[in-house]
């Protein structure tokens, strides 16, 4: 999307502010990275935008970065939470965006990790996973992992221990913010 | 050859043997639709007839594993059919009339030593009796005691013949009232009648097809699988028997080009994560394989 159509559309909206705010995102050197890959399709490159500047600065993952996908004229995101985690490879999509079970097939076979990356990875990744993040139009995002093939969810004693976790930690957040108190 | 009845655009087994057969030995697990015949009015548990979703039906008779009859055929009737009842049943009451003699006969034995100490009680009072009217006029208490305290300390028993009489009596019972008798309720028809199995036409569109392929292509990989209307899918994909697994998976099935939305994918991947199962969303690609791809929701922390 051109710089002044967004401008155009943020005003009609009668904010001026936050039209401000979606030029300077227009300016980021990202977003212009992003152009760079002469897609024509920027609501989409919009959208990835965003979950960039989600998981970078609300989420601070440890690795980021952008990814062209020629083959589907989409940009994606690559990049892990921590450096204990495994790479994992994201699709950012519009909360409307056209899909259907073949394109999710597409988005299997197409995006990948990047190539350096797939010799490090183990081999068993080749059970492919993309992870869906879908933005509505507040910039609220959510992700789905869709993978090839079956995974059986969490047996019970995972389950527990991911709450055990979770309640641990809430915990030791609480205790945290009486400390501070 | 497992019979199914086709009723009403409905397919039902009413035989019990092939409705276990059906579940322990081909993963078929249908809905029971009847109700239990002494739990008329209840519908926690159900029992026979056995429905089967259409895809069910589908693949057992692909598979050469059942037959499909004609379940709308009306019971016979007229006077031959009542005859043939009616003599049943007096069949039956005679039966039951004989088992009931020889049931009393056994208790009769049974009872044997109690009838003979209420003859002797008997005996013995009649006894008194009369020596009672006879010491009026002459007072011999002291002989008559003795002797009359002589047989009670030997077991009284029924002598042969006594019992004989007995059993002769017990014979020439034969008012039994018929009401007492227990009457056989028939599920199935009594005459054994061939039938000519009927065709199965399904499935007709597009969807039904692909949901056909689907279950079969699953039921193949060995999972059980019961309707997933509960669930908002198609299937619910169990790893073992619903009795003992809760599902893994809910199947959706869609066309390869079936437009959805980002949306769609956020429902169904919520659905799944509230009731902990992977949705599975199953399509057909163009060669003719079904498709699996897991959808879960996952948390970004």
């Amino acid at each position: 999307m051109e710089p002044s159509s967004i401008h155009k559309m943020a005003s009609s909206g009668e904010n001026k502010t936050r039209a401000a705010d979606l030029t300077s995102l227009l300016e980021h050197p990202k977003y212009k990275e992003m152009v760079a890959y002469g897609y024509n399709n920027q609501e989409q490159g919009h959208v990835a935008m965003l979950v960039y500047l989600y998981l970078s600065e609300a989420k601070q993952w440890a690795e980021l970065d952008l990814q062209p996908c020629p083959e589907l004229q989409m940009v994606t995101l690559y990049g892990r939470p921590t450096q204990a985690d495994d790479l994992q490879v994201l699709v950012p999509l519009g909360k409307q965006a056209d899909l259907s079970p073949q394109r999710l097939r597409d988005f299997l076979t197409h995006v990948s990790l990047p190539q350096d990356e797939l010799e490090l990875e183990e081999p068993d990744l080749m059970t492919r996973r993309v992870t869906l993040a879908i933005c509505d139009t507040d910039s609220t995002i959510t992700f789905y992992r869709i993978t090839d093939g079956f995974v059986p969810p969490d047996p019970p004693e995972v389950v527990a221990e991911k709450k055990a976790k979770k309640r641990q930690w809430k915990k030791r957040k609480g205790q945290r913010t009486q400390h501070q108190q | 050859m497992i019979d199914l009845y086709l009723c009403h655009g409905h397919v039902y087994v009413w035989n019990a043997t092939d409705a276990c057969d059906l579940r322990e030995h081909h993963r078929i697990v249908g809905t029971f639709v009847g109700a239990l015949p002494r739990l008329p009015r209840q519908n926690v548990r159900l029992g026979r007839p056995l429905q089967l979703m259409p895809e069910e039906t589908t693949v057992l008779l692909n598979k050469g594993i059942a037959r499909l009859l004609d379940g709308n055929i009306p019971p016979k009737t007229g006077e031959d059919v009542s005859q043939a009842i009616t003599e049943h049943r007096q069949q039956s009451f005679r039966e039951q009339a004989e088992m009931c003699k020889s049931d009393r006969k056994r208790k009769l034995h049974e009872m044997a030593s109690v009838i003979a100490k209420g003859r002797a009680a008997k005996r013995k009072k009649l006894a008194q009796k009369a020596k009672e009217e006879s010491s009026s006029s002459v007072s011999t208490s002291d002989v008559s005691s003795s002797t009359c305290d002589q047989p009670e300390d030997e077991e009284p028993s029924l002598s042969v013949e006594e019992m004989k009489e007995l059993e002769a009596k017990l014979e020439e019972t034969t008012g039994y009232n018929e009401q007492a008798f227990l009457v056989q309720i028939l599920t199935e028809q009594v005459s054994e009648e061939t039938q000519d199995a009927i065709p199965w036409k399904y499935p007709n569109t597009d969807k039904e097809t692909l949901r056909c392929n689907v279950f079969q292509d699953l039921w193949e990989k060995g999972y059980f699988l019961t309707s997933g209307g509960k669930f908002g899918g198609d299937f619910l994909v169990y790893p073992g028997d619903p009795f003992r697994y809760h599902s893994f998976y809910i199947a959706v099935c869609q066309q390869r080009t079936e437009k959805m939305e980002a949306l769609d994918i956020v429902r169904l991947g919520r659905l799944g994560s509230n009731v902990k199962k992977t949705v599975l969303l199953c399509s057909e690609s163009e060669t003719g394989e079904i498709n699996y791809t897991s959808l879960q929701w996952t948390g970004m922390n």
